[in-house]
């Protein structure tokens, strides 16, 4: 079978699938496993957030405790955003598929912890600044330009029919986006005043610097967890489409011959 | 009979979309008007009176020029695509990157030149005037900020021609790319109003851009083009 | 295009879960310990909720994958 499928490929018939034999894609395994994983890291990390740091700091009072979701938001952001351009290199390099769906999947989930960053730091700047959105804080814009230009990703990816030509503009979309973010954040701080609280003292604290980092961790595996999921999403929608592209073929030849 | 040499083909390539260009002018002259007419927009938006005019004319003028150049951007790759003339330019025995950067060339020659015009118009329009340093800063910034902004406007215009809509896709994309020269580009406009020097920073922040995105084009142009001629 | 779906709700609920203890308290003033274990319960819930969510759609993402792999094979048999 895979035989006819690669001959077709080099004879140009089988080029807009650019598949290979197999698209593969079974659901991701220990699922299950992984979920009460990320639950009961969660769960302890509340309890951390309760009971071992101090529940109010000096200057912006307890409000401070959106930070110990809003950081690992932060860092896990980057985490995404540069799995999805080594994904997209790495397509660049292999055309295999499989790195245009991780990359995706990257995508959706950095944007997701993007969503999460920005509420949760908007909300916090409105109890410690009294202002929702503050234009020359580098950190801020930095995480807003983000967004805009990885929706700017799956629009793109969305946007060209073409699976293959899709896969590889995306691929350079990808690797090149990445390269903005240490820009945007550089030029803003040329001139914008870091209003942003990692000033404190109080976060410099042994209790909150060990809780934030285990809330990385604990997060990390609950936007792997999504990352998963994803995946699973991209990979059934690829192979439906890839399965819709060789009927079509079929019905084609059918109607030639 | 052997290909010729990498700057040869460069020079033919810009000399070429010059001749055309300048043949057809319908771009140079939408991107004009389109300036002007934000320029008048302006001038509706935000009262021209000097005081407020001193906070706002860098944003203004850097406005106008990123909109004007846009149009410039999106049609460097969206006729051609459309009218096939790029597939025969990938027949050529020519080198993707050596496409890249003629492409580069002769989009940036239009760009600026557009741009020094708007400028002038600005400065009567809105009764502005340069003394010699804020010239020389303001012609400065406007090439730096320039080469980046058309070396990351080719890369997405040639991701986008030829999709449906493509043009607005072009801006979506290319804005939010831009936005750390534009930031930039405005502080360092306003500079040269307030009749000061360069910024060494502002300078060495616009190359960097520069050579970040020129590096990453040379590297991934030939991915975006290497499936055009069989498939489109 | 389902994670933005979920991120929806997701992200008002979080909303909701944090903008409670960042507006609750002046400056300086520690709430008290109920207070603290109602935040506890409130994330933990949100947390839960979006686990379960993922782990049933996942299940059922496992049998259309089935589904698939049968179109998959009904599809070869058609081109040989």
């Amino acid at each position: 079978m895979s035989t006819i499928n690669s001959a077709d490929r080099t004879t140009g018939v089988d080029r807009t699938s650019g598949a290979l034999p197999r698209l593969g894609g079974s659901p991701a395994r220990g699922f299950g496993v992984h979920a009460v994983l990320a639950l009961a890291a969660l769960l302890f990390l509340n309890w951390l957030v309760v009971t071992e740091v101090p529940l109010a700091i000096k200057g912006i009072g307890s409000s401070y405790l959106i930070f110990f979701y809003h950081f690992p938001a932060a860092i896990n952001v980057f985490v995404f955003y540069g799995a999805l351009m080594g994904a997209s290199v790495l397509y660049l390099k292999t055309k295999d598929p499989i790195w245009d769906r991780r990359a995706r999947a990257a995508a959706e989930v950095g944007i997701l912890c993007n969503a999460v960053l920005l509420v949760t730091g908007s909300t916090w700047a409105k109890a410690a600044w009294n202002a929702w959105w503050v234009w020359n804080d580098p950190r801020l814009m930095s995480a807003a330009v983000m967004t805009l230009i990885y929706i700017g990703y799956l629009m793109l990816h969305g946007a060209i029919e073409e699976p293959a030509r899709r896969r590889q503009v995306a691929g350079v979309y990808g690797s090149l986006a990445f390269l903005n973010i240490p820009m945007v954040h550089y030029s803003i701080k040329l001139f914008g005043q870091a209003s942003h609280p990692m000033k404190f003292d109080a976060l410099s604290d042994a209790s909150v610097v060990a809780t934030r980092w285990y809330g990385v961790a604990a997060f990390f595996v609950f936007y792997l967890l999504i990352y998963r999921w994803t995946f699973d999403r991209k990979s059934r929608a690829d192979r439906l489409e890839d399965s819709l592209g060789r009927i079509r073929r079929i019905e084609e030849r059918g109607a030639t011959s | 009979m052997t290909p010729p040499g990498p700057w040869k083909s460069y020079c033919t390539l810009v000399r070429w979309d010059w001749t055309r260009e300048m043949r057809r002018k319908t771009t140079l002259l939408s991107m004009g008007v389109m300036g002007l007419i934000t320029l008048f927009l302006f001038s509706f938006a935000i009262p021209p009176e000097r005081e407020v005019l001193l906070d706002t004319r860098a944003g203004i003028l850097w406005v106008t020029f990123l909109f004007a150049a846009t149009i410039g951007i999106d049609r460097a790759f969206r006729a051609d695509g459309r009218s096939g003339m790029l597939q025969g330019l990938l027949l050529a025995p020519v080198r993707r990157a050596t496409l890249f950067y003629a492409r580069v060339t002769s989009t940036f020659v239009f760009v600026v030149g557009l741009q020094l015009v708007l400028g002038v118009l600005f400065l009567v329009l809105f009764n502005q005037s340069l003394n010699v340093d804020g010239a020389i800063t303001l012609i400065a910034t406007v090439i730096a900020t320039d080469l980046g902004f058309v070396t990351v406007g080719v890369m997405i215009g040639a991701m986008t021609w030829s999709v449906p809509g493509g043009d607005v896709l072009l801006r979506i994309l290319l804005f939010p790319m831009l936005l750390p020269v534009f930031n930039v580009a405005v502080a360092s406009a306003d500079r040269a109003f307030k009749g000061q020097a360069l910024s060494t920073t502002q300078l060495l922040m616009l190359a960097a851009f520069d050579l970040t995105f020129l590096g990453a084009g040379h590297l991934l142009f030939e991915h975006l083009v290497k499936d055009v001629g069989s498939d489109v | 295009m389902r994670t933005p779906r979920i991120a929806v709700p997701t992200v008002a609920a979080l909303l909701a879960i944090f903008a409670a203890p960042a507006f609750a308290q002046g400056a300086g003033n520690a709430p008290s310990s109920d207070y603290r274990w109602a935040v506890y319960t409130g994330c933990s819930l949100v947390f839960v909720c979006i686990l379960v969510y993922l782990f049933v759609t996942h299940r059922k993402g496992a049998a259309l994958s089935e589904d698939l792999a049968h179109l998959e094979r009904r599809i070869d048999s058609l081109e040989d």
